[in-house]
């Protein structure tokens, strides 16, 4: 985990025709196979983030650099083809005729040969659970199942880096967790880079490091439960606390000595558990 | 505005190659004023039956009525234009519809469309406005100027001043951050209360449709596999998980807890306070004993 593949130092963007700066001197760095959750309201300056680190947006000053090589107008198609972006609503990336179409076509661009295409195709479609649905066309699918058709579009290109910009914002709780499961798995066995842009704090449970966005400055930066601590001042900047920690907020007002260092449904039941056998 | 499905069915591309039956079987009444909260799974036929709710989709099979209107799969869909004054349905991502240069005419615009005055349009969007609980000074800016948040508030101020009978939304929360998913749904129910509006929410949250529905309908596959309030629905965790759904997560510590210690927790806990209620109630009991 030591190698940095993203660095940002300094960043100020601002958008034309707005009094002040979306972006306010943004620095930080992503390591190589690291989960990394950018989070903040809507209107922090998180998808201006992101769409800097993607090229899609210039930065009024400051630097970001990926794989050592400074973002600019010379490089960033280089740069592009190792990274992956799936963005919140996929309804307007949709291409091919069929689901399997449709993931292939990104491999096609990329001229890979056939016989592995066939077989990345199906793998992806597989690691989304919608391998039911190979020979569909996109549009009569549900807005849940596109988005995860768009994003086993972007994992059969097998970047180095993965971008999900609310990326799930739009699925179902069970298509949530699948595809957050998804992408775990990619990030543990592959060795993957993910850098999740939400404001879902349970979606940040999984991440090794959060940058809390506020206002377009980073507020804060830590693990998860550090992050967590925070307790209202999260919920001033319109966040809100996973659901376990906020129940274990309230409990402990309540007079049970709850630890709060765990933020899962699991944990918070196993510590009420032990605190009732002990009495 | 009574609402009835009498074994409604719906095939897209019906007779052709490519047909898909999306709903069937579908039976269901809501009666007027009532909060309906429906789920299920991706794909389960939710959108589908909730766009035959002021007749974008007619049924193949089946009845639909809507107050005095029924809707078949014969009827001129001509003749279903005033029932889309009646029942105002919030899209998903409704501010994507936005178009006009001001605030104001985007809210009027579809009051005028049903034959609305001017004036009286105008009166309206200031009205709705205040309902959506944003300020009047916003009336005469672009729509496109303002916030995520205040977008879809503009757009739903724009179902709003048709005054319709029955609103319905489909994931009104949507992509907006957990303090504006909360505004909005306080005051959606506020608009519920004040208004004697019928809603039905279409949603993926089970708190919410444990907190703000008084009736829960469930899909799966296409039909209504159970309805019930939610304190029904949610007392039978396993069913619900084996269709893929959630429980909202109080429920589903309830349980949990109730296995491990093997002691029941005498609440329905739909709620955080009945939850911390529950939990603080049985360790009372046991401190007390000893």
């Amino acid at each position: 985990m030591e190698e940095v593949v993203l660095s940002v130092e300094h960043l100020f963007f601002q958008y034309p025709n707005q009094p002040n700066d979306a972006v306010r001197n943004v620095t930080f760095q992503i390591k190589k196979g690291e989960w990394v959750a950018i989070v903040g309201h809507n209107g922090s300056g998180k998808s201006t983030v992101a769409k800097l680190l993607m090229g899609l947006l210039i930065p009024k000053s400051g630097t970001i650099k990926i794989f050592d090589r400074v973002l600019n107008e010379e490089t960033i198609w280089d740069i592009r083809k190792r990274m992956g972006i799936v963005f919140q609503n996929p309804d307007n990336q949709f291409v091919g005729t069929t689901v399997q179409d449709d993931v292939a076509f990104g491999l096609e661009n990329n001229g890979v040969p056939r016989e592995q295409m066939i077989d990345r195709v199906k793998k992806a479609i597989q690691q989304v659970g919608m391998e039911e649905f190979l020979l569909r066309e996109p549009h009569s699918l549900s807005g849940g199942q596109k988005q995860r058709v768009a994003i086993a579009g972007i994992i059969a290109l097998e970047p180095d880096i993965i971008i999900l910009d609310e990326a799930t914002s739009m699925l179902d709780p069970k298509g949530r967790r699948e595809v957050i499961e998804a992408i775990y798995d990619l990030k543990v066995k592959q060795n993957m880079t993910v850098i999740s842009i939400t404001h879902d704090l349970e979606e940040v449970v999984k991440a090794d490091n959060v940058i809390v966005m506020n206002e377009g400055t980073v507020m804060a930066e830590g693990a998860p439960m550090q992050i967590f601590s925070l307790g209202k001042k999260l919920e001033d900047i319109r966040l809100d606390l996973p659901f376990a920690i906020k129940l274990q907020n309230e409990l402990r007002s309540m007079g049970i000595p709850m630890q709060i260092s765990d933020a899962s449904i699991d944990g918070l039941v196993n510590e009420l558990w032990t605190l009732y056998s002990k009495m | 505005m009574d609402i009835i499905f009498k074994n409604v069915e719906h095939i897209y591309h019906a007779n052709t190659p490519f047909s898909q039956r999306a709903i069937y079987d579908i039976e269901l009444s809501i009666r007027s004023g009532a909060y309906v909260a429906i789920i299920g799974h991706t794909g389960s036929g939710k959108s589908t039956l909730l766009q035959h709710l002021n007749g974008l989709l007619q049924p193949t099979n089946g009845t639909v009525s809507i107050g005095e209107y029924t809707i078949t799969s014969s009827q001129k869909p001509r003749l279903l234009k005033p029932l889309r004054q009646k029942v105002g349905i919030v899209f998903q991502f409704p501010e994507h519809q936005l178009f006009e240069e001001t605030v104001e005419k985007d809210i009027c615009f579809g009051p005028m469309n049903f034959g609305v005055p001017v004036e009286e349009a105008k009166k309206r969007a200031k009205e709705v406005l205040q309902l959506v609980g944003l300020p009047e000074d916003v009336l005469n800016k672009s729509p496109f100027d303002l916030s995520g948040g205040q977008m879809r508030r503009v757009a739903i101020a724009g179902i709003l001043a048709m005054e319709p009978d029955v609103i319905v939304l489909d994931e009104p929360t949507a992509g907006l951050d957990p303090k504006g998913r909360r505004d909005l749904m306080e005051m959606f129910a506020r608009l519920h209360r004040e208004r004697k509006l019928t809603t039905i929410l279409v949603t993926h949250s089970m708190e919410d449709a444990a907190k703000y529905a008084d009736y829960i309908v469930v899909m799966h596959k296409g039909t209504v596999w159970k309805t019930g309030t939610p304190q029904q629905i949610f007392s039978d965790v396993d069913a619900l998980l084996q269709l893929g759904l959630d429980v909202p997560e109080t429920v589903l510590i309830k349980r949990k807890l109730e296995e491990k210690i093997g002691r029941e927790i005498p609440s329905p806990c739909l709620t955080m306070e009945q939850l911390t209620k529950g939990i603080h109630a049985l360790f009372a009991r046991v401190s007390g004993h000893e």
